[in-house]
């Protein structure tokens, strides 16, 4: 009797669980397959190892030197700087902005919060049509600040969500002990509240890692050569003289990898912090 | 010497917390300052002039609302809000309806559910243009994988990415791959939000495992399951890296999205007003559906008071 | 009317036994509580009766059929949480209907049983409202109703009143009582609060680490419990257990509270044993034992009684009743008298023999002397 009621949620959460998994383990497994391999019909999974695809991507033997990569390596090398950057900016803005947001009444508050998570809604490609023009005219277009800009602003608002949240979970008693012993409230702030959220920071710096790591609208209009990240750079693999897919395929697992790693770093607080990114609150 | 620092303490005058609020808050308010209420009052007004981006020695034309007038008479146009619209509407019915059924048997703890949670919840966080070129290498009508399978079972080949209606079937498919786990993962947190003594009573009075979910569960989690709905609305209303990556538009430019179709505007034809103009009517739909969406969130913190 | 019989009830979680081998048996109409302190395991006792928890050995039966296996929904019991379990997107109608919709009953008597609900706890004006912005009490009583409303074989309550004010609690009390007497359901009772226990409870059923420490009315648990942890658990405030041991000097009988086994820390107090309690203790014939005084029966300068001389650490009035505390070894112990004493006079403290318990030193077991 009781195994008659399993058949329909193994049936519902395997099925679901196959579609999820299985296009990206093809991804890992293609990201290792030589040409003739890939275009085999029908599509194999026993073939030996090809490398080229990690070559272009990595910079190192013969396949990085093709024209076709190139360029990669430095769009990875691009990608790093810029998601990094932002992702320390945005954290640090948004931490400070979630403590204000937790702790003190201002004027429009709630206004301010919309306006913070409105980031989130904005259409990339809407703004962009003013972007393209304000960094030509800055002299922003197609460097790293620029990009740095737009990984920190696309992230700030979330940034301020998740650490509002996290800081509501600390009682303000915290602070007012540590203020009617003469301690000021940066003291208590720094030195006291910001260790309790240790792994909001943590988690709303992986999930702006991420969103940083994946950015692919912005980069793709304005950066042209020097500030090309690699999502942007895998677009340009698509070009007129066919689709490089082996250089897709190892750029895709290696834009992959740090997500899953992510994941597993944080798999504990994954539900609070991703809740408290949508919600503003404890799930 | 405990004296001295006492009274340098007490002369430097400590910040007080208005001063620090103001501080923390700026650097977020800055830069959204500069990269949202800046480009949007600018981008009004641009929409009123006519001009190109690409021709600096070309004075701008005031046009009035002309942009505008252009832009809602143009078939073009509404073809794209159709095909968007049709696009919205299928995809985010297919992804509640899936989440929906994975949440309802996720929502309880099993051996692995946590590892099984976190494993789903990967495709939402990767890279779109990656997942779109995979999506397009497994829609292949010649070597994917997709076909492969089709054939497999029996049916014939099916040009998936030649024909509009299969198209549309195809980003549906990598699209509610890609966000299915946000639903789950909202209706999870909503489903387990309800009270374990709320489900018990209604356990004890003798309501159905059907009966509790359709006349307790799913009302009970509406806000929250409301909140999921609108933000997959103006997700996949702004959708963009998917369809580049997937179909770039083809065939025809009959899978282009309003977004698609404003970046051609913008930075193909570099028709900088009118694309100004596209860029204004999208961004009020989404402070519309933002606005709701706040009314959503507030009436929900409301209820948890 | 249902009769309820557990047998041999057992409930082990991983390492954990809740419940252990258990028997027990409420009659028809009957309002018996579950009384302990927390994780004694009446409420998973609660949860085996209600169906939601299955239990790992021993059956449950409701007028000798066997519902061990059964699901809740087929129990025909009503059950009332601790916290408010209503559901807020339902009006109070509706939340009080919702137990008759899920079963599928007719509309006319659906209507029937609300304007019965509505009536007979007076909710006449509140069956409309959305049941959040009602003050508590009033939830507790929405919840009772729809626990009733479908007469039940069998109504299960848990901790209803413990988060409640008291001005609510003792409105739900006189409601609780007036649905018993009207419709004499069978009834189960859980809480941890003795009071609440005396005053609502046909019987109490006191329990402790699972297992079952007395069954009987609250008259007779209060004048006889069975052992020292019935005896401190029952009254308030608790009873006094002095340490007694028989002594080789003039006096036969010394109090050296807990201290007893630990010569040297604080001075032994002679106890005058009166001839009665005397003829009891030697009896017995222990020379190590606990005696159990309520302070409600230990006074100053009564005739007759056993006494200690003490000296008053502590005396105060709260409303009518005049209380003294006293140390001895260390430990502090209370009393009751008809006059307020000086703080820091020593005074005979006098105990009325008929309600001394005495109790074993090792096992806490009660003598029945």
């Amino acid at each position: 009797m009781k195994n008659k009621h399993l058949i329909l949620p193994v049936v519902i959460l395997g099925v679901y669980t196959l579609y999820n998994v299985g296009p990206l383990l093809w991804l890992m497994i293609s990201s290792l397959k030589s040409r003739p391999d890939l275009f085999a019909i029908p599509p194999t999974l026993v073939f030996e190892p090809h490398l080229g695809g990690y070559e272009a991507v990595f910079g190192v033997g013969a396949a990085a030197d093709s024209a076709s990569s190139h360029g990669v390596f430095a769009s990875l090398i691009n990608s790093i700087v810029i998601a990094c950057s932002g992702t320390v900016l945005a954290t640090m803005f948004g931490t400070l902005a979630g403590y204000a947001a937790s702790r003190f009444n201002f004027v429009a508050k709630g206004d301010f919060m919309f306006f913070v998570l409105s980031t989130r809604m904005i259409p990339p490609v809407a703004v962009m049509v003013f972007y393209h023009q304000m960094f030509s005219s800055l002299g922003l277009a197609d460097t790293w600040t620029g990009m740095i800009m737009i990984t920190t602003f696309i992230n700030v608002g979330l940034a301020t969500w998740i650490m509002k949240g996290f800081f509501d979970g600390v009682p303000t008693e915290v602070e007012a002990i540590a203020l009617m012993n003469g301690y000021s409230r940066w003291y208590a702030f720094r030195h006291l509240v910001l260790p309790m959220v240790r792994g909001g920071v943590a988690a709303t710096a992986g999930f702006s890692f991420i969103f940083a790591w994946n950015e692919f609208a912005f980069g793709s209009i304005l950066t042209t050569t020097e500030a090309k990240t690699l999502p942007v750079r895998i677009s340009a693999a698509a070009g007129s003289t066919g689709i490089e897919w082996t250089q897709i395929f190892a750029a895709g697992t290696v834009l992959v990898i740090p997500v899953i790693l992510f994941f597993y770093l944080i798999r504990r607080h994954l539900l609070m912090g991703m809740t408290f990114g949508v919600l503003g609150k404890k799930g | 010497m405990a004296d001295t620092q006492t009274t340098t303490r007490s002369l430097r005058k400590p910040i007080g917390d208005r001063t620090l609020c103001t501080l923390f808050l700026l650097p977020s308010l800055g830069i959204l300052a500069m990269m949202v209420a800046y480009p949007f009052v600018s981008l009004l007004i641009n929409s009123t002039y006519r001009f190109s981006a690409l021709r600096n020695n070309v004075e701008p034309v005031f046009v009035g609302t002309d942009n505008f007038d252009f832009l809602l008479s143009d078939p073009d146009l509404w073809d794209r809000f159709v095909f968007t619209g049709q696009f919205v509407v299928v995809t985010v019915t297919v992804q509640f309806i899936l989440a929906i059924a994975v949440a309802y048997y996720l929502q309880r703890d099993f051996k692995g559910r946590d590892l099984l949670f976190t494993i789903l919840m990967i495709p939402m966080m990767l890279s779109p243009i990656v997942i779109g070129f995979l999506w397009r290498y497994i829609f292949n009508s010649e070597w994917g994988l997709m076909n492969f399978f089709v054939t497999q079972l029996g049916f014939s080949a099916i040009d998936w990415l030649g024909v509009t209606d299969n198209a549309l079937v195809a980003v549906v498919i990598a699209d509610t791959w890609m966000w299915t786990p946000f639903v789950i993962l909202l209706a999870v947190a909503a489903f387990r939000g309800i009270p374990v003594s709320i489900q018990e009573a209604a356990t004890i009075d003798g309501a159905s495992p059907f009966f509790r979910f359709t006349r307790l569960t799913l009302p009970m989690s509406a806000p929250i399951l409301g909140i999921a709905f609108l933000l997959r609305l103006i997700d996949s209303f702004k959708q963009y890296d998917l369809f580049f990556a997937l179909t770039g538009g083809a065939p025809g430019s009959t899978t282009e999205t309003v977004s698609f179709y404003l970046a051609k505007v913008a930075f193909s034809y570099f028709y900088t007003g009118e694309a100004s103009a596209l860029a204004v009517i999208q961004l009020v739909i989404i402070i519309g559906l933002s606005l709701i969406f706040v009314r959503l969130l507030t009436r929900i913190g409301r209820q948890r008071q | 009317m249902t009769v309820l019989s557990i047998q041999d009830l057992s409930v082990e979680f991983d390492d954990v036994v809740a419940v252990n081998k258990l028997s027990l048996h409420v009659a028809s109409g009957e309002l018996v509580v579950f009384l302990g302190p927390s994780g004694c395991g009446k409420t998973t006792l609660l949860r085996c009766v209600a169906g939601l928890q299955q239990p790992t050995g021993g059956q449950i039966l409701f007028d000798d059929e066997d519902v061990t296996n059964l699901s809740p929904a087929d129990r025909n019991v009503a059950m009332v949480f601790q916290f408010v379990s209503l559901y807020p997107h339902l009006s109070v109608a509706d939340n009080i209907a919702f137990p008759l919709r899920a079963r599928g009953v007719s509309k006319s008597e659906i209507k029937a049983s609300l304007d019965w609900a509505a009536q007979f706890f007076k909710l006449g004006d509140l069956m409309r409202r959305r049941p959040n912005r009602l003050p508590p009490g009033d939830k507790q009583k929405v919840a009772l109703a729809r626990a009733v409303v479908r007469k039940p074989s069998l109504l299960l309550l848990d901790e209803p009143l413990s988060a409640l004010d008291e001005q609510f609690r003792e409105d739900m009390r006189w409601e609780l009582g007036k649905l018993q007497a009207e419709l004499g359901i069978t009834t189960v009772y859980v809480t941890h609060d003795q009071r609440e226990a005396m005053s609502l409870a046909d019987r109490i059923v006191l329990m402790r680490d699972g297992k079952l420490i007395q069954n009987a009315g609250p008259a007779e648990m209060y004048a006889h419990p069975v052992d020292r942890f019935a005896a401190y658990f029952i009254g308030s405030p608790p009873m006094n257990f002095l340490s007694v041991h028989r002594s080789g000097g003039s006096s036969p009988w010394l109090v050296d509270a807990e201290a007893a086994d630990r010569p040297g820390e604080g001075t032994a107090v002679p106890l005058a044993a009166s001839p009665g309690l005397a003829a009891r203790l030697n009896k017995i014939g222990r020379d190590r034992f606990t005696l159990g005084v309520r302070p409600q029966h230990l006074g100053i300068d009564g005739d007759g009684g056993s006494r200690i001389q003490v000296q008053v650490v502590n005396a105060f009035t709260v409303g009518h009743d005049h209380q003294f505390d006293f140390s001895v070894g260390g430990t502090l112990y209370s009393g009751m008298p008809a006059a307020l004493p000086q703080i820091g006079a020593r005074i005979d403290a006098v105990m009325t023999d008929d309600h001394v318990h005495l109790f074993d030193a090792d096992t806490g077991d009660r003598f029945d002397v």
